[in-house]
């Protein structure tokens, strides 16, 4: 979606139009769900933020200036809820969501992935993201999965962009062999389960 | 911002076989431009670890860059906003916020009538506990007036009270004392006249002597003690004759009035 796109579908929801403030939370919810998901690795807690910060965006679509990104805003929002939420009552990491390793005790109400494979790589990210650090771990998210540039990211963080690369690098390295280290132990559980 | 390779300070002519990992950080990061990047991929040919590493890296962020599943929040958010009245259209949105600022408006210009009528009339925004009808008032100014009345009555009663009489004062005097049981503190003093000399009608007169015509009047608790009163003494009050000693020998012996008392009928 544009900017013009999204402009209009923003004062169309402003002027009270219920399905364009629809198609605005459909346009940005996959996105910010998904930064929440990483960063907290809970998706209970990912969809009670990401409800949260929708409701907010909507009471308060009338103040948002035009001249700024709406994903920034929103996110911004997301963040903010989130690191509220973490600071009242850290949620512990759900094994629920990575323990479908092994095909036992998975998410069997609500699948978060469609394919078993994907699934373990999946959980074998997500574990390995929860052991970096805070920063580390939404850099990479913003950069690598959102796809944001460098300079938004160190706005929206209000880090100097060294650092950002700083941690982007250091993470990355420590991504890398922790995930590497995930995907063995899985396909070696996986084995054993066959 | 791109980069040529030779400018790189990391692929110096000199720097050991293998490739810097902060060029292939750059490479991810970017930062480089796609030719640069395609020699980087080529070099990696000839540094197996290097090239690992590269892989590794790239499969952990293939694997991050998988898509999430993520439910529609979309009627949840929307039932939520439209429950919590967040989520308002805008001309309801005005009108809501013309009518809380005309809300305060008025309760401002209420106050500061209010101020105003309280310096300049600070009798009429006294708010009383109970409303007073205008006869209330009448009658409240009439009970006022006889109050101050009495009141100043009163004043000069005390002020003739404190007046010198010596009449009045022998007579307390003898009255409170025991033993003169044909007065007793019911009796009060209806007039008196003083007089220099002796009335006609007393028999004898003595030098240097006031005379005073007291007439007294007792008080009785009753209706049948003020007939029988009446029947004894004959009248409502009796008349007695009071003198006293005015030389100067004799002042040092108060004169009893009492004594020389001539009831008259």
């Amino acid at each position: 979606m544009d900017r013009n796109e999204e402009r209009a579908l923003i004062e169309r929801a402003i002027a009270g139009e219920r399905t364009a403030a629809g198609d605005l939370i459909r346009a940005h919810q996959r996105s910010v769900y998904a930064y929440i998901l990483r960063m907290s690795g809970r998706p209970d807690v990912a969809e009670d933020i990401v409800q949260e910060a929708f409701v907010r965006v909507l009471g308060n679509l009338h103040r948002f200036d035009f001249r700024f990104r709406f994903s920034t805003w929103l996110f911004t929002i997301a963040r903010r809820l989130y690191m509220n939420a973490m600071a009242k009552n850290r949620p512990a990491y759900d094994t629920d969501f990575v323990g479908s390793m092994g095909n036992s005790g998975g998410p069997a109400e609500q699948p978060i992935y469609s394919d078993e494979r994907q699934s373990v790589q999946h959980d074998a990210i997500q574990s390995a993201l929860m052991s970096l650090s805070e920063e580390q771990r939404e850099i990479i998210v913003l950069f690598h999965q959102l796809d944001w540039p460098i300079s938004l990211i160190a706005s929206h963080l209000d880090m100097p962009e060294g650092t950002i690369k700083s941690h982007l690098h250091r993470g990355r390295k420590r991504l890398r062999v922790l995930f590497k280290d995930q995907s063995t132990l899985a396909q070696k559980l996986e084995g054993v389960a066959r | 911002m791109s980069r040529s390779r030779r400018d790189h300070p990391d692929m110096r002519d000199d720097a050991p076989g293998r490739i810097p990992e902060s060029l292939i950080d750059a490479a991810m990061d970017g930062e480089l431009d796609p030719a640069i990047q395609k020699e980087i991929g080529n070099a990696l040919q000839y540094d197996p670890a290097r090239r690992q590493e590269f892989h590794d890296t790239r499969d952990a962020i293939n694997a991050l860059r998988m898509p999430i599943e993520s439910p529609d929040l979309s009627d949840q958010v929307l039932e939520r906003a439209h429950r919590h009245r967040r989520f308002i259209p805008r001309k309801l949105r005005q009108q809501v916020r013309a009518g809380r600022v005309g809300m305060a408006a008025l309760l401002l210009v209420t106050l500061l009538g209010v101020a105003t009528l309280q310096r300049m009339y600070p009798r009429l925004t006294t708010i009383a506990s109970q409303p007073t009808p205008v006869a209330n008032i009448e009658s409240a100014i009439e009970t006022d007036g006889r109050q101050l009345a009495q009141t100043v009555t009163g004043d000069i009663q005390s002020l003739r009270d404190c007046m010198p009489d010596p009449v009045r004062g022998m007579l307390a005097g003898s009255l409170s004392r025991p033993g003169n049981t044909s007065y007793n503190t019911d009796v009060r003093i209806v007039t008196t006249s003083l007089s220099a000399t002796a009335p006609q009608s007393m028999p004898h007169a003595y030098p240097h002597t006031s005379y005073a015509l007291v007439t007294l009047a007792q008080q009785h608790q009753n209706d049948h003690d003020r007939r029988s009163a009446q029947q004894r003494t004959g009248g409502p009050s009796n008349i007695v004759l009071m003198s006293w000693t005015t030389s100067s020998s004799n002042r040092s012996s108060p004169p009893d009035p009492i004594d020389d008392a001539i009831e008259l009928p």
